[in-house]
């Protein structure tokens, strides 16, 4: 069920909005969550029948997201607040803990911070074809080198190849375009950034550089020039998927500056990425924290599980072995399961 | 009790060189001597009151058949805040826990990304 306000896309994109809204019904069945509360469309949703996917159409300023306190103390992570849609998933009044690995698969299909319907009709036109896509053959996996270990433990998930290491690699050199188009199975590990204008980019890191030596690796506009239809891709940076503008003066995210929607703009069938910073486990196995979580996922996402069942299933799997083997990082473990979103069709396939 | 320059040589040895002069150590509270500043991977002192988050972990602990009370006082986390880079924040966080032996060790090492 894909769940839309009608009334806020009229309202976003007048002349436009009938077209835009004809785009969405063809996508399934709707239903109308104009003018309702947060705790309301949980409600909506936890109608459905059980297990059955939810989808939620807009960015944040037609369906704002709940917010979470960050439980890191803020010393060792600067980010407060938790942008996440997994309350939606949850029935008002379960108990609170419920929403960190909700069992129903949840996604949402953003448009962009503008009020551009071209960009969001390509976004849908593509949604649209997910179900009947095949993935295309290939990977394409880059990361900050410092994160080589858990992007590896990614890597063995994703029964990927090549992994890229940045640095040597630039955003210039090799040039990411021809290595990336219509690769099916994407991750990047590389740094992300929460305020304009480097949060269009993402930036590789060794760790025996010196201090402030982050390479610019990739962008939202290297991506805005790939071909990614019918590609699945994963980003364990940070704020990958950051839809709001945060603390920064800029007005909005779009495919310009922001990677998420980049990708889906051109084609992705899904993305999964995190709101917020990801903390990344630096020591072997590397598979705790935000690469614990993805590595869950691209286990499932291989195996043919679709793909906002696949992030589901990965939260109960991590949460379970979180708190079993180290329950003293629970701030860690509700971190990195809050912030964690699947943006695109719910039922795509790798 | 190990002492401070014994945490922080033995969790500087996990991170590059560049990063541990900046090393501040957090630790279960209360101990003399010590530059304490709350429990290892938990809130702050200042937050000892009942946290729901905290509460949360609790419950979920207690499903999975843990606890979140501190069964080793010398666990401590160790942060390296880490120079900003035009918009991008990183700290690393070295957690030190008794191994099998009784010896103090690197148990964890996270960075944000």
């Amino acid at each position: 069920m894909f769940f839309v306000p009608r009334a806020g896309i009229h309202e976003k994109y007048g002349s436009w909005a009938n077209k835009v809204l004809a785009s969405i019904d063809r996508l399934g069945a709707t239903e109308d969550i104009s003018g309702l509360t947060s705790d309301q469309i949980r409600g909506r949703i936890a109608a459905q029948p059980t297990g059955e996917p939810a989808c939620i159409i807009g960015g944040y300023a037609l369906v704002p997201p709940f917010f979470r306190n960050n439980p890191i103390p803020k010393s060792a992570d600067p980010d407060r607040e938790i942008p996440t849609d997994a309350p939606f998933a949850v029935p008002p009044g379960a108990p609170d803990e419920d929403e960190l690995a909700p069992v129903r698969p949840i996604s949402r299909i953003p448009d962009g911070g503008d009020h551009s319907p071209t960009a969001f009709l390509k976004v849908l036109s593509f949604q649209y074809r997910v179900p009947t896509w095949r993935t295309p053959s290939g990977s394409f996996e880059e990361a900050a080198h410092e994160f080589a270990g858990a992007a590896g433990h990614v890597s063995a998930q994703l029964g990927g190849g090549t992994l890229d290491l940045s640095p040597p690699n630039t955003i210039d050199h090799p040039d990411p375009p021809p290595l990336i188009h219509q690769k099916g199975k994407i991750h990047i590990l590389l740094h992300g950034a929460n305020r304009s204008p480097d949060w269009a980019y993402l930036f590789g890191r060794k760790a025996s550089d010196p201090p402030n030596a982050y390479p610019r690796a990739l962008s939202a506009r290297v991506l805005d020039v790939c071909d990614l239809r019918r590609c699945a891709v994963t980003f364990s940076s940070c704020y990958a998927a950051m839809l709001d503008t945060g603390e920064s003066e800029a007005p909005a995210r779009t495919e310009a500056n922001q990677v998420a929607l980049a990708c889906l703009g051109h084609g992705s069938k899904f993305v999964v990425a995190s709101t917020r910073s990801n903390w990344i486990d630096m020591a072997p196995p590397y598979n705790r924290l935000g690469p614990g979580l993805m590595g869950e996922l691209w286990s499932r996402l291989a195996a043919g599980v679709p793909a906002a069942r696949a992030l589901a299933e990965a939260k109960q799997a991590f949460l379970a072995s979180s708190m079993t083997a180290q329950p003293r990082n629970w701030a860690y473990v509700f971190k990195t399961l809050w912030q964690c979103q699947c943006y695109g069709h719910p039922d795509a396939v790798v | 009790m190990p002492t401070i320059d014994q945490i922080l040589n033995l969790a500087g040895a996990a991170v590059p060189e560049h990063l541990r002069p900046a090393g501040r150590v957090v630790q279960r509270g209360g101990d003399p001597g010590v530059v304490a500043i709350r429990r290892a991977g938990a809130p702050g002192a200042a937050e000892e009151k009942a946290d729901p988050q905290e509460e949360m972990a609790r419950r979920l602990a207690a499903r999975f058949g843990g606890s979140l009370d501190e069964d080793d006082p010398d666990a401590v986390d160790v942060e390296y805040p880490e120079a900003t880079a035009a918009g991008i924040q990183s700290t690393t966080i070295v957690q030190l826990r008794r191994d099998a032996n009784g010896a103090l060790a690197v148990a964890g090492v996270f960075k944000r990304a």
